[in-house]
């Protein structure tokens, strides 16, 4: 149980690391709209179009970090198997 | 006597014509196409908070020949302001903030124009007016850069003759002045947040 815990928590934390950095490794806080820049030809003014679209913030790295610590700390609780 | 007559119509056309073209236009500023939007950014040395908004009207009143007269108001739903993150936008509406509910318009009701220089259809100007935002209204000075696009309109809405006017404007406005969450650190949330306005108006001919 012990060995599965950290397993778990490790993974969590690679795995939501890999996650957040393949979407862009987005500094800020996470966004469920992106703001795209389009131009109208006419006036020539650039305007905002919103498409909806998750972009994980260091808020949703951060929670992933806290789950894993968690989960390690619980496996600490469960004694090592004898050799 | 023919020519003569012909020679009196023309001239009194032409003289008609340009009139026409000196008289005031208003340009009405509700745009279904969403192109209009005002931008907002708040540069703090922790965060950096930006987002938009679209739901732009109003009517601008101009005339080229006289722009020192030029009278009108730009209102934007405050309810369209729009971020990214979702907790944030709810902050930002909520009566902390921007209190969208009680105060659903900011306004810039334009009641000077100064400083006006012209380079083709292109004016530069400083326009002072007074600001509305979250209830509070304060007279403000900011400059603007106006583009004439005479005949154009008909391509935005097809079968409408008419002209466009594009308004761009920069300016920067404090937190603090309007109430909004006063008690908010400012190395987290600037107090000051620059707004940019960038818009287009018709003005259909009659």
């Amino acid at each position: 149980m012990r060995r599965y815990l950290f397993f778990t928590s490790a993974l969590l934390a690679l795995g939501t690391t890999t996650f957040w950095a393949l979407k862009g490794a987005h500094t800020g806080w996470s966004q469920t709209s992106v703001k795209t820049e389009q131009l109208d030809d006419i006036t020539g003014l650039s305007f905002p179009v919103y498409q909806d679209k998750f972009v994980p913030g260091v808020d949703f790295l951060l929670a992933a970090f806290v789950v894993a610590g968690l989960l390690a700390v619980v496996a600490l609780f469960f004694r090592k198997k004898p050799l | 006597m023919n020519k003569l007559f012909s020679t009196l119509v023309a001239t009194g056309t032409l003289g008609l014509a340009s009139l026409a073209s000196a008289a005031p236009q208003t340009f009405d500023f509700a745009d279904k196409k969403g192109v209009n939007h005002a931008t907002f950014l708040l540069d703090a040395p922790l965060e950096t908070i930006s987002g938009t908004a679209n739901g732009v009207s109003g009517m601008v009143t101009i005339d080229l020949e006289k722009p020192e007269a030029t009278k009108g108001e730009i209102l934007i739903d405050a309810t369209t302001l729009h971020v990214g993150n979702p907790v944030m936008k709810e902050h930002m509406h909520g009566d902390k903030w921007l209190d969208t509910t009680k105060n659903k318009e900011i306004k810039f009701t334009l009641e000077k124009l100064s400083d006006h220089k012209a380079d083709g259809d292109k004016h530069s100007a400083t326009v002072t007016g007074k600001f509305s935002l979250k209830g509070v209204e304060k007279e403000i000075s900011i400059p603007v850069t106006v583009t004439l696009l005479p005949g154009k309109l008909s391509a935005r809405l097809p079968g409408t003759e008419g002209d466009l006017l594009v308004i761009r404007s920069e300016f920067t406005i404090k937190r603090s002045d309007f109430g909004i969450n006063t008690e908010a650190p400012t190395d987290k949330v600037s107090d000051e947040i620059k707004i940019t306005l960038a818009i287009a108006g018709a003005s259909p001919k009659a």
